[in-house]
């Protein structure tokens, strides 16, 4: 092959004048004939994939002005959350290490209580309403098996079967032996509010159910707080005055309306139903998400609380010693945001901050750097180039 | 074909066979020259026996190699072979075979011809009866019903009724994925181990998915069987005529029997395979079509092997009477897979004589029986004869006898036969193997990933079961009656923590990849711009790209090196006589004259005498070679005196061109479809007329005037006759011959009418012996009598070969009429014919030599013997044994010239190989072509970038071949090729050809090379001009050197091959086609193999990824491809284009589904460290299963299957963004680990951020003071969680269409409306525990939630977003770049749209405020 055949070849080479060699019988002529059958609808284009389609990019332009401005709204937000948080008004008070408090390590007899005070500085004005919190630490209510150890469908008053009541409360109480008062496995004494009233159901296995059952239903919490939903507060002229607290509203409405009901007759007996429905006990079977947790106890929704002492009254009867548990009372006021969340703040603000360092830095790059791709030194050349229709057209090249 | 191997191999295994077949080779060889024949043969059977011992290569075709070695090696064969193979096992077969050939030499040649054919004789009868499969002879009773062999029933059903569940059930679980989620299920069935509600015990929400993948793919399956059922029954009840009890009764397909006499009516399909006995056309033919066996539609030939009646037209009472009492036996191979290959032995009992029936229909002259087919394969006899060993008589049988099931009976009135095999034992339903399934390296490397998480989660599982029991206290009062012992908990919450994360391996994945695959292939096939249409056929035939396979859409995309067939592939397979040299001259067509080459050279007119049947000669003498340039013009009264005086062999070579050849002369078209009887008709008429003409003709020749009126009519019947043959070549060559004045007007029996138009005579010429044309001997010859009675040999065939056979002394031509006899040294002419021929093949035409000889009667005679003996060999020696036969007579040839045929590019054959090179791909043209032609065709389709740079290897051994490969590693020309691309345009183009040096072309490349590492930061391999083009060495191999590197050193051969921008392949058999791609596949490469004919099958089957052309070789390619497509050109679409986006979005969606499970299974594993690694669940197990099904299904199905990276004009505009997607490990295991980095970081900041949230505030996140709880946490933290999931997926897409929208923001919409409704739905006696009942109302109300939701989703997106923004802005990939500049470019279009239409605008309101100023 001689260098004047292969000019003859380079001639050939594609882009030039590709229709020139056709000479087969075999035309090809499809893009013609595509053209005159794609009908202008979209379920061709759909076919075709010409759909028309929006192609973002990444373009500093872009990403600069996004990361400043989210920036700068995260910022104001954490602030205007911080400012909420810094209103809300929260008193704590740890009772059970109080000796007049402390129950012991376990569950002792049916009826053990200790009673106690426990008083609370107020040194701010809480305006109504003001809640009043019970707190565990250390309890997992949200161990796997405790958290399944219920039967919602009981609570909710239906009748189940006993052996689906077994898989659903296990390892928790879900039977008793009605001559023994325990449990079917020995390992709980069944308190009446517990026990249903029908033994016809099971009687094969001389059982009763328990109502209800399962290991949070059992592990209530049952410290009373203050006497007839009253505390005592000490005013400035040392006089006791009484001061009630409401214990209706805290649990939540779908909770009351539908999820706890009391139940039919036969198996339900009225102190089952008083406990399903009993607004604490409902606080109680919502398990919390983490082993430190406040649970609502009640509401103080007239006045407000001056500054000064206030006095609880608790008869105690839950032990917490045999888990390094801790029991608190709370006093606590709210915001539109809850409690206080500084948590929330915090995050915005340095969300907020990370974003506008990151904008700034860019935006310097951006305009100092060198070799960001689409900038003035990037590695793309433009260039114009007449077409073959006569348009000039802008074409994208590679700086070398 | 390796079935055929696989035979010769068992064959191998009986050495009494062995020795007779080393006997009767030797014998045959006496004749010629008796020690040299001894050795080939010896040297020949050693390679399939050490193909026997080496598995690799046992697909290695033996005719190739061996026939190469002949050639090179010649004499000293015997030593080398030795030397080489040095096996032990092969030596001992050596002297079995070898040392009694020797030995047999001492003896007469008759003696042993005796005692071989005894030999193989007794070999025969001692064989065992074929009781079914396995043993090697199956004996046939002809007429009786015979009952060991299965009846032909066919079931091609995979289940029956019964079967069906548990062996599909047993099928789909043999799926991993299957198996898995099915482990899942059980393990959750333990008590006191799941995390998840189980309502009743039952995993409710895990089976329900997995039963719904089962089952759909369940009813796909009986779908799909169904209609196989349905076929098998339609094709097992078909009724067939089979004579029972001396007549035709009808009965259905399923009930035929071995033995049996079937008739076959016109049009009926074949039910099982046949015999053919007796056919309704006199010269016994049987036309049959195969589509169903091998997709060709042209008629196929077979012939009966007994005649039916001794004059006339059969009766076909007279067949049946005579048919049952015919008794004999009929002995054949058992049943096996091969279609094109059938030895057997019909055995006639001496009570039943049919050498009546048996005579031939012409003269004969040595008195034997020859039957009329011609249309032989090279392993068949062409002659059918037979012989009588105690009184009874023996026809051998072969392919040519045998009617296959399926096959379709045409143009033949009745045709009756033995059925020999049925049912599953048919030679097609052997051949139906279900092709192997592919997998895609996406889908392999997926595998690593799921494994690798799989090993991750394990991992996981281990850590935190060892935590749990650590840490757990369950002593305490309030969880009395769980486990306390350590391990017990270790043990159980292993199975917890599984269960827990088992949803880090999505089965979702598995079914959107399927689904978008679904939709992949569907975009393929209605891609307009995929289709191509046909204009050659009226109407235009549409040929639209078909996907006969979904599962390796992706493997498109990265295919690295690329396999082409030359012929129907890159080239049409439309072949013209171009050029030819005869006697030293060369001469031009005029069609030859106009294409690129002879560009420079004038032509003549053509040039047609009107009057008489005189076609006026194209031929054009142009003495080119001596004076290039100069161009004689040729006067019309010259045009037949240059054919017949200048040299005395025009004539003969047009003779040559006209005789030498398997074409079969055919009437058109319209006469074939329906009128049949006025086709034959037309046929009688036709021969009447024609021998007529003759008679006149030869009376009047010498007046040389004709009737006009006759002539016309003559010349309308005669002009319509057109040619059909397997090869295109042989068609145009007769072609050209009519054209010059030799037509072939007929074929009958083993006549060829010609008429020789020069001298105005019929000369029929009585073909004696056909060695059809084969690749491995690279010629075929043809034995005549000439219609002087004189036995001449004709060959034509590759110049290497001919050469060779050439006799370089003198030569006498002594041909009737002519009678001129002339001796001269032949040397000069050959010389110069050798410069023709090389001339020819740089123009990438494929040449043909031709030569003739005259052969005594004598010399004939022993030929002829030798050959009747090789073509009753019963084994698999009988093809190497008719070659030795024919090598007998095969030399001392007359050169009597060389013939180009012009084999024409495909359309924008360039333009596509060139995208592909630019696209980094490796093109390897693979051929069974000539060194010369193969680089000639490259040069021409530019798949020779630079013909200056070319490395060429040819060795026979491995040593050889890798000392080339070092050379090659040393030069110049390789790594400097590194940098392929030429950085600027066009100036340097100019460069290369002032400066045809190898060493310019690579100093250059240096400097490139500097400019590659310059820029290393991504946009290496963007290329923009169309004027740039890659630069490159091509490698230049021939098929035996490419197996020996590929074998011995493949690691250095890919090296040096991928330094190259092309590979071309020459002279590479079918199989080897095979071995090269499997040998570069087993070397981690992805390999694309693209053929249009039979011959690349296997090449398609073997290669990652299969591309069929529809082209006109039928549809056998096709049928084996994974995709099919109508022409070369579409390559650079589906490849470029749709392999792109399938690969993109393949990628897309496993990364993202890979992502969204693991970032939302990982929340779960950090709550464990506040719930004492109890395994408790964050998130519903409801919600859990809703995820995937309907909360985060959409987008990444939407990703799937309409994301682009780059539109389609800048894909084309730029193909080496191919490249660049392929390497820059767009689904690396980097990639993998950044994704997963990515989920477990924002699976962080999405529990902590809740967590921080809730913990901050005590769970106090309402106004009224109420308190959240665990599902309140879990709300937050799941919506957390799909909603950065979502915004993920938004940041990841880069082609919204309106249909990724709606995806995107239907889930967003969807996770809420099914949050919600859930939290309305009580405890039932399905979803017993109602966690979520009233929770999603209650964190709606409550501020927290929201505000920690923008926070969260921030801060978790943020790195993403920056890393992706400076990944793309300070080290752009490829394909990012050129958003950037199609962004542009488009912008810029838009603005002039805009502007045009506003200056159309502005024109008309511009007369308007004229009028107005007015």
């Amino acid at each position: 092959m001689t260098s004047k055949g292969s000019k003859d070849k380079t001639s050939n080479v594609p882009g030039t004048d590709p229709g020139e060699d056709v000479s087969s019988r075999v035309m090809t002529r499809s893009q013609d004939i595509g053209r005159e059958r794609i009908p202008k609808n979209y379920l061709t284009n759909f076919k075709q994939q010409k759909l028309r389609a929006w192609q973002p990019i990444l373009t500093p332009g872009w990403v600069i002005s996004t990361l400043f401005l989210g920036g700068l709204v995260c910022v104001i937000i954490g602030g205007i959350i911080l400012g909420y948080s810094n209103r809300v008004i929260r008193y704590s008070k740890r009772y059970d290490n109080i000796p007049e408090c402390d129950v012991g390590a376990e569950v002792a007899q049916p009826n053990f209580a200790k009673t106690c005070s426990v008083s609370i500085d107020v040194t701010k004005q809480m305006k109504a309403p003001v809640f009043l919190y019970y707190k565990l630490n250390n309890f997992y209510q949200n161990h796997r098996r405790y958290v399944a150890s219920r039967s919602d469908q009981q609570l909710h008053g239906d009748i189940v079967k006993i052996s689906s009541l077994k898989r659903q409360c296990a390892p928790g109480p879900y039977a008793f032996n009605s001559t023994t008062n325990m449990s079917l496995d020995g390992q709980y004494y069944i308190q009446s509010a517990y026990r249903s009233n029908s033994s016809e159901i099971n009687n094969e296995l001389d059982s009763r159910l328990v109502i209800p059952c399962g290991l949070v239903a059992w592990s209530f919490f049952n410290d009373t707080i203050g006497v007839n939903q009253s505390i005592t507060f000490v005013n400035s002229d040392n006089k006791f005055v009484n001061i009630s607290f409401s214990t209706k509203g805290i649990a939540w409405n779908s909770d009351i309306d539908t999820k706890f009901r009391p139940g039919p007759d036969p198996p339900f007996s009225s102190e089952n139903d008083d406990l399903i429905t009993d607004e604490a006990f409902m606080v109680w079977m919502r398990v919390a998400a983490l082993p430190n947790f406040q649970k609502l106890y009640g509401v103080i929704r007239n006045g407000s609380l001056e500054p000064g002492r206030y006095i609880f009254n608790i008869t105690a009867r839950y032990p917490v010693a045999s888990f390094g548990g801790e029991k608190y009372l709370v006093l606590s006021t709210t915001t539109w945001l809850g409690g206080s969340n500084r948590f929330l703040g915090i995050l915005y603000i340095v969300v907020g901050c990370i974003a506008i360092v990151l904008a700034v830095g860019f935006l310097l790059k951006y305009l100092f750097g060198q070799r960001a791709m689409s900038g003035k030194d990037g590695p793309i050349v433009w260039s114009r180039y007449e077409a073959n229709d006569g348009r000039v057209h802008i074409q994208g090249t590679l700086r070398a | 074909m390796s079935r055929i191997l696989f035979r010769s191999e068992e064959d191998l295994e009986f050495p009494e066979l062995l020795d007779a077949a080393a006997e009767e080779l030797a014998a045959a060889s006496v004749d010629r020259d008796a020690s040299r024949g001894a050795f080939e043969y010896g040297a020949g059977i050693s390679e399939p026996t050490s193909r026997t011992l080496d598995e690799g290569s046992s697909r290695a075709k033996v005719p190739g190699v061996s026939g190469v070695r002949k050639e090179t090696v010649k004499e000293s064969y015997w030593s080398s072979t030795t030397g080489r193979v040095g096996n032990k096992a092969l030596k001992s077969i050596e002297e079995k075979l070898v040392t009694p050939a020797k030995n047999l030499l001492e003896f007469g040649v008759e003696h042993r011809r005796k005692e071989a054919l005894k030999k193989r004789e007794r070999l025969f009868s001692s064989m065992r009866l074929d009781t079914g499969e396995g043993s090697p002879v199956r004996i046939v009773n002809i007429g009786q019903a015979n009952l060991t062999y299965p009846k032909n029933y066919i079931r091609t059903t995979k289940y029956t009724l019964l079967t069906f569940v548990p062996k599909n059930l047993f099928e789909q679980f043999r799926r991993y994925v299957n198996l898995y989620f099915l482990f899942v299920i059980v393990v959750q069935f333990i008590p006191g181990i799941t995390p998840f509600d189980t309502p009743n015990g039952i995993p409710v929400s895990s089976i329900l998915p997995l039963a719904f993948v089962v089952l759909l793919s369940a009813v796909k399956e009986a779908f799909e069987d169904y209609h196989r059922y349905l076929a098998d029954r339609s094709s097992n009840s078909t009724k067939y005529q089979v004579i029972r009890e001396g007549e035709l009764k009808t009965v259905p397909s399923y009930d035929l029997r071995v033995g049996e006499i079937v008739r076959l009516g016109k049009d009926q399909m074949c039910p099982s395979d046949v015999v053919a006995l007796f056919s309704s056309h006199e010269d016994n033919a049987v036309y049959v079509e195969t589509s169903n066996l091998d997709g060709e539609t042209n008629l196929k030939r077979l012939v009966a092997v007994l005649n039916s009646s001794e004059d006339g037209l059969p009766q076909e009472q007279e067949i049946i009477s005579k048919t049952s009492s015919l008794h004999g036996v009929i002995k054949c191979e058992a049943p096996n897979a091969s279609l094109y290959k059938f030895i057997g032995q019909l055995e006639l009992s001496p009570e039943t004589s049919y050498s009546s029936m048996y005579v031939m229909d012409g003269v004969d002259g040595l008195g034997r029986m020859v039957d009329g087919h011609m249309k032989t394969s090279a392993t068949d006899k062409p002659i059918q004869s037979s012989t009588e060993v105690d009184g009874s008589q023996r026809f051998p049988l072969d392919a040519k006898n045998l009617l296959l099931r399926g096959c379709r009976l045409r143009n033949t009135e009745y045709t009756y036969g033995v059925v020999v095999y049925t049912g599953k034992q048919c030679k097609l339903m052997l051949n139906q193997q279900h092709q192997r399934a592919k997998f895609s390296h996406v889908e392999k490397k997926l595998n690593t990933y799921i494994l690798s998480i799989f090993y991750f989660l394990l991992i996981l599982c281990f850590i935190w079961a060892i935590c749990a029991s650590a840490v757990q206290n369950n002593s305490v009062w309030y969880l009395t009656g769980l486990p306390t012992n350590g391990a017990l908990i270790f043990i159980t919450h292993l199975g917890t923590f599984f269960l827990l994360l088992y949803n880090m391996i999505p089965i979702s994945l598995i079914i959107s990849l399927e689904l978008t695959r679904f939709w992949q292939k569907c975009f393929m096939e209605w891609d307009q711009e995929l289709t191509c249409y046909d204009y050659s056929v009226s109407p235009p035939q549409r040929k639209p790209m078909l996907a006969r396979t979904s599962a390796i859409n992706d493997e498109l995309g990265t295919v690295q090196h690329l396999f082409s067939d030359k012929t129907g592939t890159l080239t049409e397979n439309v072949m013209e006589f171009s050029k030819c040299s005869v006697g030293g001259e060369l001469f031009y067509t005029k069609q030859s004259s106009s294409g690129d080459h002879l560009g420079e050279l004038a032509f003549t007119e053509k040039q047609r005498v009107e009057s008489g049947i005189y076609r006026g000669t194209d031929i054009v003498t142009n003495d080119s070679f001596t004076n290039q340039g100069r161009n004689l013009e040729v006067p019309v009264e010259h045009t037949s005196p240059i054919v017949d005086t200048d040299f005395p062999f025009k004539l003969e070579f047009l003779r040559a061109m006209c005789v030498c050849h398997t074409v079969s002369p055919d009437v058109p078209n319209q006469f074939e479809s329906g009128e049949e009887k006025k086709h034959s008709w037309h046929l009688k008429n036709l021969k009447r007329n024609a021998l007529r003409f003759f008679k006149k003709s030869k009376a009047d020749k010498t007046d040389k005037s004709l009737k006009s009126g006759e002539t016309n009519e003559l010349t309308d019947d005669i002009e319509k006759i057109d040619y059909a043959a397997q090869s295109p070549d042989e068609v145009a060559l007769v072609r050209a011959a009519r054209d010059y004045g030799f037509r072939l007007i007929k074929r009958q029996g083993q006549r060829l009418h010609i008429l020789n138009e020069h001298e105005k005579t019929e000369e029929i010429f009585q073909v004696l012996d056909v060695a059809e044309f084969e690749s491995s001997r690279r010629s075929m010859s043809l034995i005549v009598r000439t219609p002087e009675g004189k036995i001449v040999l004709y060959s034509k065939g590759a110049e290497s070969v001919m050469f060779d056979r050439m006799r370089d002394v003198s030569l006498s031509i002594d041909r009737g009429e002519i009678a001129t006899s002339v001796a001269f040294d032949q040397r000069d002419l050959i010389s110069v014919t050798k410069k023709h021929v090389q001339s020819f093949a740089d123009e990438g035409l494929r040449v043909l030599v031709f030569g003739a000889r005259f052969l005594s009667e004598t010399e004939y005679e022993n030929f002829h013997a030798e050959l009747e003996r090789a073509q009753g060999a019963m084994d698999a020696s009988r093809e190497l044994k008719i070659t030795q036969a024919w090598e007998l007579v095969e030399h001392d040839l007359t050169l009597l010239g060389a013939s180009a045929v012009e084999d024409r590019l495909q359309y924008k054959v360039q333009e596509t190989v060139s995208f592909l090179q630019q696209a980094g791909i490796t093109i390897w043209m693979v051929t069974g072509d000539l060194r010369e032609t193969a680089v000639a065709i490259g040069v021409s389709s530019s798949i020779v970038v630079d013909p200056h740079k070319m490395i060429s290897i040819e060795g026979t051994t491995s040593e050889q071949v890798m000392q080339q490969l070092e050379m090659a590693l040393k030069s110049d020309l390789l790594f400097s090729g590194g940098s392929i691309l030429s950085a600027t345009a066009d100036e340097e183009d100019n460069e290369l050809v002032d400066e045809p040096t190898p060493l310019a072309g690579t100093r250059r490349l240096d400097n490139a090379k500097g400019k590659w590492k310059g820029r290393k930061n991504g946009f290496s391999s963007i290329q923009n001009a169309p004027s740039k083009r890659l630069r490159g060495p091509t490698l230049v191999i021939d098929g035996t050197s490419l197996t020996l590197a590929l074998k011995n050193i493949p690691e250095t051969f890919l090296t040096v091959a991928e330094q190259c921008v092309s590979v071309i392949c020459c002279r590479a058999t079918p199989l080897q086609k095979a071995v090269i791609v499997r040998l570069v596949k087993t070397q981690g490469r992805v390999t694309c193999a693209v053929g249009d004919g039979a011959n690349d099958v296997s090449m398609i089957q073997e290669a990652d990824v299969g591309i069929g052309i529809q082209g006109h070789e039928g549809m056998q390619a096709v049928m084996a491809s994974d995709y099919a497509i109508g022409q070369f050109y579409l390559l650079s679409r589906l490849i470029g284009v749709h392999g792109r986006y399938n690969f993109i979005r393949a990628v897309k969606l496993i990364f993202y589904s890979l992502y969204k499970n693991m970032m939302l299974v990982l929340v779960q594993a950090w709550f464990a460290f506040f719930n004492q690694f109890s395994g408790q669940t964050i998130i519903d197990s409801w919600i859990l299963q809703f995820f995937n099904l309907f909360i985060t299904s959409l987008p990444p199905l939407a990703l799937g299957t309409f994301e682009k990276d780059i539109t389609e004009t800048t894909i084309m505009r730029h193909p080496s963004a191919y490249q660049g997607l392929r390497d820059s490990g767009y689904f690396s295991a980097k990639k993998m680990l950044y994704w997963s980095l990515l989920a477990i970081y924002q699976s962080l900041i999405c529990f902590f951020c809740a967590y921080g949230a809730y913990h901050s505030s005590n769970g106090v996140e309402r106004a009224i003071g109420q308190v959240g709880g665990l599902w309140d946490m879990s709300t937050m933290i799941f919506t957390n969680v799909v909603i950065i999931i979502l915004l993920e997926a938004c940041l990841y897409t880069h082609y919204w269409v309106w249909i990724t929208h709606v995806a995107i923001w239907l889930s967003v919409v969807f996770f809420f409306v099914l949050m919600i409704a859930y939290s309305y739905i009580q405890p039932n006696d399905l979803i017993q525990q109602a966690n979520m009942y009233g929770v999603v109302r209650w964190a709606f109300q409550s501020p927290p939630y929201w505000l920690s939701l923008l926070a969260t989703v921030s801060f978790a997106m943020l790195p993403d977003y920056v890393i992706r923004f400076v990944m793309r802005e300070y080290a752009p990939k490829d394909y990012e770049t050129l958003q950037v500049i199609e962004r542009k470019e488009m912008r810029e279009d838009r603005r002039k749209d805009v502007l045009e239409s506003a200056t159309n605008v502005l024109g008309g309101t511009r007369r308007f405020r004229g009028t107005s100023n007015r």
